[in-house]
């Protein structure tokens, strides 16, 4: 193919701007895991000083950071539960019915993904304080996790809506008409032929939904005490202390986790694309 | 779709649960911090409700007002910076080869994917005093001293290299901000680019108007719903930043989310904060309006 | 089919009791009439066809038929009982959708087993329904397939055997051989009418095509503007068409625009442009044209008929055995002829232009009712 007005690609100048921005989006997590294997007691980003991965070990007998990692998986899996099928619900409503004040009622779905998080973190802090719905510190584990898990669903399900609407809009009405026309009630129409297409839709939002669950930082750290503590809000505690090779390594574990997730997501989503 | 009332049994089990929970835990929150927002404190643990304007006088105090537009200054800047470095991306991966292009879009979007305060600590330890970025600087710095003392300028650059000093400094939080936001801003602009006609390129090369032209009186004009998209949707995000400013900013370069939190985990000032948090959630819905209107005037040229 | 059967056919269908019965149907959305006051007789183990121009209301029709539309006012009676209100998952009818719908997370044994399924039907009777359903539509060996493993044509049969497992009273099509490819959808037509008389379910069809209308079934409404023009087995559309819609709709037609009309009586004296005074016995009500069949008008020297005219060759088509000769009339008007045989090659060599003599028969030529 002979280059064309506008073949950006093919021009060096455009590759090297995307090179740059590759560098400048990678470079920092690369030299983060790099540095996890440092062999240095303290200011370990600073000068490499021989390759270890006792910081691994430590990081895994670091007790209070297991049960953080634990805390942070625990409140992933149950909220994502929960906002996949909140999320499914929104989506089905929306796609499905008219009535009246939709589209405030669609504004209103979309305010959790728009507001600052701090905001949203800051009235939830006040409202399971100020409602007596605070969790007490000494109830059994996983109940004390129960604000941050109410939280990172309420935040999370208009995510998962969106996605899963999405794929609604996809949905073919007359495969509905079909199934209606061999006999099946509204109800077996929506378990058997519904769903089924919702799937690749429910899937990603479900991975969305656990990635965003993971990832937050500020809603959790307005709604967490002091036995309830995530992933994110250990490792921001230990950087105020004193930044160790330890944080990297675990750091560097959930980075792989999500690459892993990524590379799940893509893998599940093409079949899907193949099929549309 | 059908109108509710043709299944008002399956209308309300969708509807029920959904609007339940939006307004047990996200519409009371936000009118609970709403009431507080007049309130006043008059112990250490009570507040009370005085419908009192004091808490927003506040806000335009020489303090706070200065942080406020700091936080707008720092995002703007942040998102301009992003438009201008998104732009030419988004434009390389549109145009790239339609195998290539999915693979190139999960590069960009791979960082997004990673959490938030782990890129912000891998940010930290780049922009450190003796951090990589100074050393890369060093090095520049070092092999230009070498080429001057080459040729006779010894002492061109100085002394000795002066690490730069990132942390604790608006150009550090700038970056951090760029860092984070910049996948976000090269979405839109792709989406927006991809929707594109080649054709129109086409035409304006084809009448004469050199790529230059092209790209800034054809591409550009065509692509301005993206870019409104992408600076909305990294200005929001950056107007609530609280990791970066916390992290990169080191206490000395505040912006408005840290102030709010400093109310309720510090200075235990729920009311004051809360209206803060209000302020910066009006703020957020000027923004949202503003982005609304051009929408709107430009669907109003496409017609007429 | 030989003639005989034919004949007997239609004299079986117009014995049997009516399966469908549309009485006074309208349905208004908004102020628009997509069907207005329609009735409609259709009998047990007829083909069917509704045909007509998108947007005449047929698919509607058909929609009110499975239950997926409601009349806005009338009455759909099915086996004798009102049905009207009833939900489509009761009612004793099937539908071939358009886009076949078949259900891409199911095998095609799991597509054809649904609506068995959903009735409770025993495991062992469904099983046996199906195989023998998937044996009549040749599908057999694509049991275990998924519909994405499956041609167009294949799909097709899916959807027509997961319609039929259910043994319904009536069996709906809604345009079913649009999305096949030219060459599939005629072996697809001759497909249809054998299934249709080796099992005996009435079957109604929904088409914009007037071929395969023609080609399959035995009686056809069409349809225009949410009215029913006329209802008739393909022969008297074609030859005695109600109006001048119909005639154009169906084949092609020559329309000759009269100068006058004298009516007497049920008659009317008719003068063209090409033509002396005509006397017809019966002329419809109204404004009126007359249409004279492409088929019928003889071109060449030898040309014989009580209109005789010289006309200047137009374009000249050639379409397999027939040639489409489009000829100038000294009036002006142009009007089209089919040309078999001799007459065609000798056609064929003359230059466009030349003059050649028209002549037909003034009994050919039928006053309509200007649709």
């Amino acid at each position: 193919m002979s280059a064309g007005p506008f073949q950006y690609a093919r021009k060096t100048s455009m590759r090297t701007m995307f090179l740059l921005a590759t560098i400048f989006l990678y470079a920092p997590i690369i030299v983060l895991i790099v540095f996890s294997f440092n062999d240095s007691r303290r200011g370990g980003n600073i000068v490499w000083r021989g390759f270890t991965t006792d910081y691994y070990v430590k990081a895994w007998n670091n007790a209070s950071l297991i049960e953080a990692f634990a805390n942070s998986i625990t409140i992933a899996v149950i909220s994502t539960i929960f906002a996949t099928v909140l999320g499914a619900m929104t989506a089905v409503l929306l796609w499905r019915w008219r009535f009246p004040a939709k589209p405030v009622y669609e504004g209103l779905v979309a305010l959790p993904i728009v507001i600052p998080e701090i905001c949203m973190g800051v009235s939830l802090a006040v409202f399971f304080a100020s409602t007596g719905l605070s969790i007490p510190p000494e109830a059994p584990w996983p109940l004390n996790l129960g604000n941050i898990i109410v939280a990172h669903i309420t935040f999370s399900f208009p995510f998962a809506a969106m996605v899963i609407r999405t794929r609604l809009q996809s949905f073919p009405p007359e495969m509905a008409e079909a199934a209606r026309d061999l006999g099946a009630t509204e109800w077996r129409v929506f378990w058997d032929i519904l769903i089924p297409h919702m799937v690749p839709g429910l899937i990603a939002g479900a991975l969305l939904a656990f990635t965003l669950s993971l990832d937050d930082f500020v809603i959790t750290f307005f709604t967490s005490g002091p036995n309830t503590v995530t992933f994110p809000v250990k490792v921001y505690s230990m950087l105020r202390f004193s930044v160790t090779p330890e944080i990297n390594a675990a750091s560097t574990v959930l980075i792989l986790m999500t690459l892993v997730m990524t590379f799940i997501a893509i893998r599940l989503q093409k079949p899907t694309e193949m099929a549309q | 779709m059908e109108s509710w009332r043709r299944a008002t049994a399956a209308f309300a089990a969708f509807a029920g649960p959904t609007t339940l929970w939006l307004m047990v835990f996200f519409l009371v929150p936000l009118g609970i911090i709403w009431v507080y927002s007049f309130g006043e404190n008059v112990s250490l643990t009570e507040i009370k409700t005085t419908w009192t304007w004091s808490n927003y006088a506040r806000i335009f105090e020489p303090e706070i007002a200065t942080l406020f537009w700091r936080t707008l200054w720092l995002s703007g800047i942040a998102t301009v910076v992003c438009l201008i470095v998104g732009y030419p991306v988004a434009l390389s991966i549109a145009t790239a080869e339609a195998k290539w292009k999915p693979w190139l879009l999960l590069v960009i979007m791979l960082p997004f994917w990673t959490n938030l305060l782990i890129r912000t600590y891998a940010m930290l330890n780049i922009l450190g005093a003796q951090g990589r970025l100074n050393d890369v600087i060093g090095w520049v710095w070092a092999a230009g001293d070498g080429l001057a003392s080459l040729v006779g300028l010894d002492g061109l650059f100085g002394e000795r290299f002066q690490p730069v000093t990132f942390l604790g400094t608006q150009l550090g939080v700038v970056i951090g901000l760029v860092y984070v936001q910049l996948p976000f801003a090269i979405l839109p602009l792709y989406s927006s680019m991809e929707r594109l006609d080649r054709s129109y390129l086409e035409a304006s090369m084809d009448l004469g108007a050199g790529q230059f032209r092209t790209f800034f009186l054809v591409l550009v004009p065509l692509t301005s719903a993206g870019l409104v998209t992408a600076a909305i949707i990294t200005f929001i995000p950056a107007l609530g930043s609280f990791l970066t400013p916390d992290l990169l900013g080191r206490g000395q370069v505040d912006m408005i989310a840290n102030v709010i939190e400093r109310q309720f985990k510090k200075a235990n000032d729920w009311p004051f904060g809360s209206a803060l948090s209000l302020f910066l959630l009006y703020v957020t819905f000027i923004v949202l309006a503003v982005k609304a209107i051009i929408d709107m005037q430009a669907a109003k040229r496409r017609r007429s | 089919m030989s003639e005989p059967t034919l004949k007997k056919r239609a004299l079986r269908l117009r014995d049997a009791k009516p399966i469908v019965e549309i009485r006074n149907v309208t349905k208004r959305w908004g102020s628009f009439l997509a069907v207005d006051d329609i009735s409609l007789d259709i009998a047990e183990g007829e083909f069917f066809a509704m045909l007509g121009p998108s947007g005449c209301g047929k698919t509607t029709l058909l929609r009110m038929v499975s239950g997926f539309e409601t009349p806005s006012e009338g009455e759909v009676r099915i086996g004798g009982e009102d049905m009207t209100w009833v939900p489509p998952n009761k009612r004793p009818v099937n539908m071939v959708f358009q886009s076949y719908a078949v259900f891409p997370h199911m095998t095609v044994r799991k597509n054809v087993a649904y609506g068995l399924e959903v009735d409770r039907v025993p495991a062992a009777e469904i099983k046996t329904r199906v195989d023998e359903a998937l044996a009549l539509v040749q599908l057999s060996q694509f049991a275990d397939r998924k519909p994405d493993q499956l041609s167009g044509g294949q799909r097709q049969r899916v959807a027509l055997a997961r319609a039929l497992v259910k043994k319904p009273r009536v069996l709906l099509l809604d345009e079913p051989l649009s999305a096949l490819d030219a060459k599939l959808r005629d072996a697809m037509r001759l497909e249809l009418v054998k299934l249709q008389q080796q099992i005996g379910v009435t079957f109604i069809m929904v088409t914009h095509d007037q071929d395969e209308a023609m080609a399959v079934a035995d009686r056809i409404a069409v349809l225009h503007k949410g009215r029913i023009r006329q209802v008739a087995s393909p022969e008297t559309l074609y030859q005695r068409p109600a109006d001048a819609f119909v005639a154009d709709f169906i084949g092609r037609t020559n329309f000759f625009e009269p100068k006058s009309v004298r009516r007497a009586g049920a008659g009317a004296t008719v003068e063209t442009a090409e033509t002396a005074a005509l006397a017809f016995d019966r002329v419809p009500e109204g404004d009126i044209t007359l249409s004279l069949r492409p088929e019928k008008v003889r071109i060449g020297p030898e040309a014989k008929g009580d209109v005789t005219l010289q006309a200047r060759l137009g374009d000249v088509a050639f379409q397999g055995e027939n040639s489409v000769v489009e000829l100038h009339l000294p009036s002006g008007r142009a009007i089209l002829a089919f040309v078999a045989g001799d007459a065609a090659a000798t056609v064929g060599a003359m230059e466009e232009g030349s003059a050649i003599p028209v002549a037909w028969n003034a009994s050919d030529m039928l006053p309509l009712a200007r649709g």
